[in-house]
């Protein structure tokens, strides 16, 4: 695993002793600063004391619920919120995510996954200042400036809904983007609609980027959640 | 205390029944007429013989002088045979001894007196009474012999339709219904009751037709009776046939044996098997309060002995169907027990081993072999998570918990996120062959890529390392088919089925580490939950083909293209 960008300050909420231990050496290793928290009422008070730039968070803690701990941190922190959570528990991952978490961990995960996800979401937290004009991911290129896309240095014409998606995804490059996050950016609303229209808008960008859209590679479905737009 | 166990539902559709039935009669009018008058009489045999005669005589009065007296006579014997007809002998004999007499005195002169003058009439009155008498005895015992017949047929009929009906039937709860259905449609009671004797005695009422009558407050100590006598409680009218009083221990009793004042025309009969008391059925008095006959009675008693066989035959399956379950459960338990012991515990024994060895500090390791060590310890763990979740699903499937939920994918969408949580060895071995324009399919996004995984895994662990496994999909006629091939060595024709069952493993999978023997089980469930199939074939020219269906009602073309 590649190092990370710059050492960051990392708040783990987790109830388990050996997943603590096991973060800690993990992200220790790579020059993270690590809080450790066992409870969500300690997690929160370390939140104010160290000021974290990501928080992974655990759902399901001793004396309340993740969500609520979710909840309380967005009520005045805009660091990255990372869930982790069990296998086939979709309704709770979506609640997470619409109570302001920016994404999820399925357990069990190794090492280089969750690497993966920090940096994507470090990255992102960095980029909401300064926006990256070029995205590179393979054959793919994406200027969000000139609102062009290249695939395999021929232009590819997308109609603006499916710009408009293909640049929130890949703003959020590695991340996942609910299907709130779609509507939202494109129609204003915040309704919890059919995500069907958005499954064929998506469907058709799948057809014009990727190199075999039967398979997709960019755009991976993130099974009742959304897509994440993946680079790697 | 008394419980009423009753379906309202039940007892709704009954009064319809009933309801209809009458209407049925009423559209019948002349018919019901008919019965209506012959059931009168039959209640009133005497006056009604008396009635009939009366009325012939005043009818025939104003018209005295028409005809000859003689002609009269004759028409006093029509009377008497519709006497006979209607309400058998004995009425008939009252109808011709009135007759006599009315004629007698109205038609042979001098009228108004029992005094006959001319000799000739003394002959005629003679042979007038003994014609009415015969033709009384005889029309009378025709009739009812007849009614025997028809009482016969009738009975024979009502146990031959039981005995039809409950062949078929699953439960108590039915029996007793059909039970209760053909009763009152034979007797017209003014209700029936089923109640059934559980096992440790408990009475409940199980079934009632007009139920919502109240029980009288006789009928809870009837009921008591019946059940510790086993001995059924009735009154029946003596035979008008004279046929003998059946003996025996196992005829009922009169209710006056129980309570010396009391008379009454409701009948409680035990429901008998070769086990013991299995019920009580009470029949109310008929309707029109004609009381039952002894034979009627063993009707009924013949009735209640079938539902006591079927109660029996019942318990006896239904107990056997439990032993079969408990015996497959066994099974399942230990083939869960054992698949479990040997799929945790083969991984953690090697973590262990590797680990402790690494940890015991005798050498200094180099970081080259830590690393390949890590690498095993790695592996180990992957294939513990693998059972584990496979566990998980088994857990989910036995709880039933599998609700789809339901949504339209395009198949690639799904297939892609299989493929990329393969490894990257094992991805690179499968070639994927999807065509253009394959339809949109309906499916439980999660299920189906846990089921196409569980099949590629197999396919990949089945066959030799290198190999290729391709995963292709398309239309086969109205089903969108996804396939799966490999080039190992194939399933023997004998094993197609049994893979599907759980924990079966097959003859070359003694070869292979791991698999907990479930996948191919929870890919069928999930295949089922989809209302498609999983169908394993020989791929040509060697290998397994498994393919996967889905019905019409999941797929739908795209508009485009």
């Amino acid at each position: 695993m590649s190092a990370p960008e710059r050492s960051a300050r990392v708040l783990v909420i987790d109830d388990e002793e050996s997943i603590r231990r096991a973060l800690k050496s993990i992200l220790s290793m790579r020059k993270y600063e690590v809080s450790l928290a066992g409870t969500g009422a300690e997690g929160m008070s370390l939140a104010i004391e160290t000021n974290p730039e990501l928080v992974i968070l655990d759902l399901t803690l001793p004396d309340m619920d993740g969500l609520e701990v979710c909840r309380e941190l967005r009520t005045w922190m805009s660091s990255p919120i990372l869930i982790l959570s069990v296998r086939g528990n979709e309704s709770d991952k979506i609640r997470a995510l619409d109570l302001g978490a920016d994404d999820y961990l399925t357990k069990p995960f190794s090492a280089g996954e969750l690497l993966a996800r920090m940096r994507a979401l470090l990255r992102r937290s960095e980029s909401r200042v300064v926006q990256l004009p070029e995205i590179q991911a393979g054959e793919l290129t994406v200027n969000l400036a000139r609102r062009q896309v290249f695939l395999k240095g021929e232009v590819v014409s997308l109609t603006k809904t499916e710009f408009e998606i293909l640049s929130l995804l890949v703003l959020n490059v590695n991340c996942v983007v609910t299907y709130r996050m779609l509507a939202e950016r494109l129609w204003g609303d915040r309704e919890d609609r059919e995500p069907q229209l958005l499954r064929v808008h998506v469907s058709n960008l799948r057809k014009k980027i990727e190199p075999n859209p039967a398979l997709p590679r960019f755009i991976r479905t993130e099974p009742g959640i959304g897509f994440r737009f993946t680079a790697e | 205390m008394f419980s009423l166990f009753l379906h309202p539902a039940v007892g709704r559709y009954y009064d319809e029944i009933s309801r209809k039935e009458r209407a049925n009669l009423i559209s019948r009018g002349k018919i019901s007429l008919m019965m209506k008058i012959r059931q009168w009489a039959e209640n009133r045999p005497f006056l009604f013989a008396s009635g009939l005669v009366g009325a012939a005589t005043v009818l025939f009065l104003p018209g005295r002088d028409l005809l000859g007296k003689g002609h009269w006579a004759l028409l006093y014997l029509l009377v008497i045979s519709v006497v006979a007809s209607v309400a058998g002998s004995r009425p008939a004999l009252v109808a011709a001894m009135v007759s006599f007499l009315t004629w007698n005195v109205f038609f042979l002169p001098p009228y108004n007196t029992f005094r006959v003058d001319d000799p000739k009439d003394w002959i005629s009155l003679g042979v007038f009474l003994i014609v009415g008498v015969l033709i009384g005895l005889t029309s009378g015992r025709l009739r009812e012999r007849e009614a025997l017949a028809v009482s016969q047929e009738r009975e024979m009929a009502l146990l031959n339709r039981l005995t039809g009906r409950l062949l078929a039937i699953q439960g108590p709860l039915e029996m007793a219904e059909v039970l209760c259905a053909e009763i009152e449609g034979v007797f017209s009671p003014r209700f029936i009751r089923f109640h059934l004797i559980e096992s440790g005695g408990r009475r409940t009422l199980l079934f009632g037709m007009k139920a919502e009558l109240e029980m009288d407050p006789l009928e809870e100590d009837f009921l008591e009776w019946v059940a510790r006598n086993v001995k059924g409680v009735a009154s029946p009218a003596a035979d008008p046939s004279g046929a003998n009083r059946p003996g025996g221990s196992g005829i009922p009793v009169p209710h006056s044996t129980l309570f010396p004042a009391v008379s009454r025309g409701d009948v409680f009969l035990p429901v008998l098997s070769s086990s013991g008391l299995e019920g009580i059925l009470h029949v109310g008095e008929r309707r029109n309060q004609v009381p039952f006959s002894w034979s009627e009675i063993q009707l009924l008693s013949a009735a209640a002995h079938m539902a006591g066989l079927f109660l029996e035959r019942n318990r006896l399956e239904e107990s056997a169907r439990q032993a079969e379950t408990l015996k497959e459960g066994d099974k399942l338990k230990s083939a869960i027990f054992s698949s479990v012991s040997h799929e945790l515990k083969t991984p953690l024994s090697s973590l262990t081993a590797t680990i402790s060895g690494l940890l015991e500090g005798d050498l200094a390791w180099d970081p080259d072999h830590i690393r390949q060590e890590l690498a095993s310890v790695r592996k180990d763990l992957d294939r513990l998570a693998h059972s584990i979740s496979s566990l998980l699903d088994l857990s989910r499937l036995a709880a039933e918990a599998w609700k789809p939920n339901l949504q339209w994918v395009e198949p690639g969408e799904v297939l892609g996120e299989v493929l990329f949580r393969l490894d990257r060895a094992d991805r690179d071995r499968v070639r994927v062959e999807l065509p253009k324009g394959l339809p949109l399919i309906q499916v439980d996004f999660q299920q189906w890529s846990r089921l196409l995984m569980h099949i590629l895994e197999n396919a990949l662990a089945y066959s030799p390392p290198e190999s290729r496994v391709v995963v292709g999909a398309g239309m086969s006629e109205t089903k969108f088919e996804t396939w799966i091939t490999d080039e190992g060595p194939g399933i023997p024709e004998g094993e197609k089925e049994k893979v599907f069952t759980k924990f079966f493993r097959g003859s070359f999978s003694g070869l292979l580490p791991g698999g907990t023997g479930l996948g191919l089980t929870i890919a069928l469930e999930i295949a089922k939950v989809h209302e498609g199939s999983v169908r394993i074939e020989d791929n040509v020219p060697r290998g397994t083909r498994v393919v996967i269906l889905l019905p019409p009602a999941h797929v739908r073309e795209t508009e485009e293209r």
